[in-house]
């Protein structure tokens, strides 16, 4: 195809595609009234398009239920934003924004947002590593013990290595998290449905500590966390 | 004042990204053929996006930077299963696998198959455009290519997809249609 003929070619494309401009728009469209060959190009290349657009209608991600935001709107009054604001401001003090060093008891957080309204908090933790499970539980504790009263609430999520924090078979910390739950109402901990499915198929053993959750994939829990305003820590 | 229209404007964010599922879900679906590489990518792409939402400076290109996250994971995917396919490398397209008993059902499989014979740059490209409802300008800024690959992608991979529909319709008897009294 030579240059005029490709350059034609695309003039068509763009009609189709609704980005011709107006002049261009009405050039094109007298001349589809008079030129058969590209009038029948652009049945071609409209056909084409709905063909692609067709061929993926009604298509839907698998079944995730997402939060109602318009109820959450009017979830959070005044007081519960000033906490959050609190909470941030002591989250700065305690060292987690930011916080790169990464030895046992400190934690290296990436947090990568900040949203103002969030007093609830998400530590998310995808790695097998014994250091970064003791720093997680001693800030954990730290933040029910400190801010509980303010009515922070406290999720741990878990996947992939950092399932072993919470099956029986792996975990060193059985009795700590024991503690935790049976002392806070305002903590869970959450093991990803999805990565003991993966271990089950692998023949382990997927037994979780008493009073763990396992309802859902990780990544659903935490997209719908966010999309509620909860501030994610990722440990 | 100026605290609550920035919560109920990050509120109104949060809940087109997360209203944007199921067309994030199709154009995924449309580059990986896979439906949970597709759920995955989505929703790396959704986490990622509501974590970094603080980040985006221009909330009137929220479609396109999530279209951004997502074509990112998708190339984070490919480099993991595929270390060494260019992007553009070439495709195998259209070689005559329709069905000589062609159903609306079988027609979609075989335009999804071609689409997933395309080389990356143009399915993403094309589906972009078809599927995502992107201007050109938009794509170019998705794919961060000119605007001018972003024509010639669109070209080839129409071109393309019409050769695996002529041999669709090459291999589907024509159907007539009668018309008849009813009284």
């Amino acid at each position: 195809m030579n240059h005029s003929k490709f350059r034609a070619e695309r003039i068509l494309h763009a009609y189709v595609d609704g980005e011709l401009g107006k002049s261009e728009k009405q050039r094109m469209l007298l001349r589809l009234e008079t030129d058969e060959r590209s009038r029948k190009r652009v049945c071609d290349l409209q056909r084409t398009k709905e063909w692609v657009q067709f061929s993926f209608e009604g298509e839907r991600a698998l079944s995730r239920k997402l939060p109602d935001s318009r109820r959450r709107i009017w979830a959070h009054g005044v007081i519960r934003v000033a906490a959050s604001f609190m909470l941030l401001a002591l989250a700065f003090g305690a060292g987690w924004i930011g916080h790169t060093v990464q030895q046992p008891g400190d934690l290296p957080v990436a947090l990568e947002s900040i949203i103002p309204q969030s007093q609830h908090v998400i530590l998310h933790i995808g790695e097998s590593d014994e250091a970064r499970f003791d720093a997680l539980l001693k800030k954990t504790k730290k933040i029910l013990d400190e801010y509980s009263a303010q009515g922070v609430q406290v999720e741990v999520v878990t996947n992939a290595g950092g399932l072993d924090m919470l099956r029986t078979a792996s975990s060193r910390h059985v009795n700590d998290i024991r503690q935790l739950i049976k002392r806070y109402d305002n903590v869970r901990f959450i093991a990803c449905s999805k990565g003991l499915q993966r271990l089950r198929e692998q023949g382990q053993d997927v037994r979780l500590i008493d009073g763990v959750y396992s309802d859902e994939p990780a990544a659903d829990h935490l997209i719908q966390r966010l999309t509620e305003g909860w501030t994610l820590i990722k440990i | 004042m100026d605290l609550v229209n920035r919560i109920l404007a990050g509120r109104d964010l949060r809940k087109k990204i997360a209203d944007s599922r199921d067309r994030l879900y199709r154009v995924a679906l449309a580059w990986c053929g896979d439906p949970m590489v597709a759920d995955d990518l989505v929703q790396e792409t959704l986490v990622i996006a509501l974590q970094r939402i603080s980040q985006l400076r221009d909330k009137q290109r929220l479609n396109a930077w999530m279209y951004t996250i997502l074509s990112n994971s998708w190339k984070q995917h490919l480099r993991r299963i595929r270390p060494t396919v260019d992007i553009d490398e070439a495709g195998i397209v259209g070689e005559g696998d329709a069905e000589s008993d062609c159903c609306e059902q079988e027609v979609i499989e075989h335009v999804r198959r071609a689409i997933l014979k395309l080389p990356v740059g143009q399915r993403q490209t094309l589906t972009l455009v078809d599927l995502g409802g992107f201007s050109y300008a938009e794509v170019a800024e998705v794919l961060e290519i000119p605007i001018g690959t972003v024509m010639s992608r669109l070209y080839s991979a129409r071109q393309s997809l019409q050769k695996a529909l002529v041999s669709v319709r090459a291999t589907r008897p024509a159907q007539t249609t009668y018309l008849r009294r009813v009284k």
